[in-house]
């Protein structure tokens, strides 16, 4: 026996579909988009964070609302710029949400010592820079990051961040001399 | 004051992000880094977060993007029939409203002991009448302040978490 179709059931279905169209591309430009972008949003995410499992959360949610959000992008550049902003607000979110239960908690060198393995110097070396990063605020470690890892201009780094791109000459410079002191200091 | 920029630095900076500082690099670059400030800054730093890049890519296992993919599906569809059902909610409570006022209204205008007791409040002054009857007031008049809250509250709640 068929059930018969309610008005609700007929808005479900439209409601359904709706949703499907409002992602911002198919599922093969998403899936190749995806493979492009992922590794790197992963590793900016667990550095800004200092947490691999927050990252692998925020990593799905930053993919999630990138599909829902209501944006088009004219290129490959400012589509990653995106999804990079959402990336840090999320994070920022999360930073805000744990402040009885901060980043960087004494678990800095769990990254490491779960990747590197037998590596003993290149392991200390990663643990070394994980403190480092760890004493940066979290706007030096998203502007380092963003330029010296993901190769970000000055105007990008500016967008994705939400800061003027005036500002990111002078800050980035003191990011960059903060750190390197501390490494010095490590190293 | 130390100098914000030096002429080198982008050459500088792109052997470090390359992977190629100090030994890839040429002697006359390496020499300049090592009697500037802003270069052998930007050597370390540069160098070093490369270097963790490289590492934390390699040894990371991001989802499949298949999986992603169709948990993305899956949750807008949800949070899309969540949504359409939000307004027959809202229908629904105003609808409730409704009847239950035309119930009372049909009770009021039938029911003679009702008229009865409307007139006798009526006659009488309401502070006594109060006084007799404060807590079935009090009652009352959270009643009507709750009943909307609470039904605020639960349309509210059902709403999902909107894109950035």
């Amino acid at each position: 026996m068929f059930r018969e179709v309610t008005y609700t059931d007929v808005s479900r279905l439209e409601a359904m579909e709706r949703a499907e169209a409002s992602f911002v591309m198919d599922e093969d430009a998403f899936r190749a988009f995806y493979e492009r972008t992922a590794r790197g949003v992963w590793a900016y995410l667990a550095r800004i964070t200092g947490d691999r499992q927050l990252a692998d959360d925020l990593l799905q949610e930053t993919y999630y609302r990138f599909l829902r959000a209501a944006t088009t992008h004219d290129s490959e550049a400012h589509r990653r710029n995106s999804l990079y902003r959402i990336a840090t607000n999320l994070a920022r979110d999360a930073r805000r949400r744990s402040l009885t239960h901060p980043f960087f908690s004494g678990r800095e060198g769990e990254m490491e010592r779960a990747a590197v393995g037998d590596h003993a110097a290149a392991t200390e070396r990663q643990a070394d820079f994980a403190r480092a990063m760890s004493l940066l605020k979290p706007r030096e470690r998203e502007m380092l990051w963003l330029a010296y890892a993901e190769g970000a201009s000055h105007r990008e780094i500016a967008g994705m961040l939400g800061m003027r791109p005036a500002s990111i000459k002078l800050l980035l410079f003191r990011a960059r001399r903060r750190l390197a002191v501390l490494l010095g200091v490590e190293r | 004051m130390k100098p914000l920029e030096c002429v080198y630095e982008a050459d500088v900076l792109a052997a470090a992000m390359e992977s190629r500082w100090p030994d890839g690099a040429e002697a006359q670059l390496r020499a300049h880094a090592a009697t500037c400030a802003v270069c052998s800054e930007a050597a370390l730093v540069a160098g070093a977060i490369c270097e963790a890049s490289l590492e934390t890519r390699s040894s990371t296992v991001v989802p499949d993007s298949g999986r992603v993919w169709h948990q993305a599906q899956i949750r807008a569809r949800r949070e899309a029939i969540a949504a359409a059902a939000r307004p027959i909610t809202a229908v629904q409570l105003v609808a409730f409203a409704c009847a239950t006022g035309l119930l009372g209204a049909c009770f009021g205008a039938t029911s003679s002991w009702f008229q009865a007791a409307l007139q006798k409040i009526a006659s009488t002054s309401f502070a006594p009448l109060l006084a007799q009857h404060a807590s079935l007031a009090i009652a009352g008049a959270a009643a009507l302040l709750l009943v909307p809250a609470a039904a605020w509250f639960a349309i509210a709640r059902s709403e999902p978490n909107r894109p950035n």
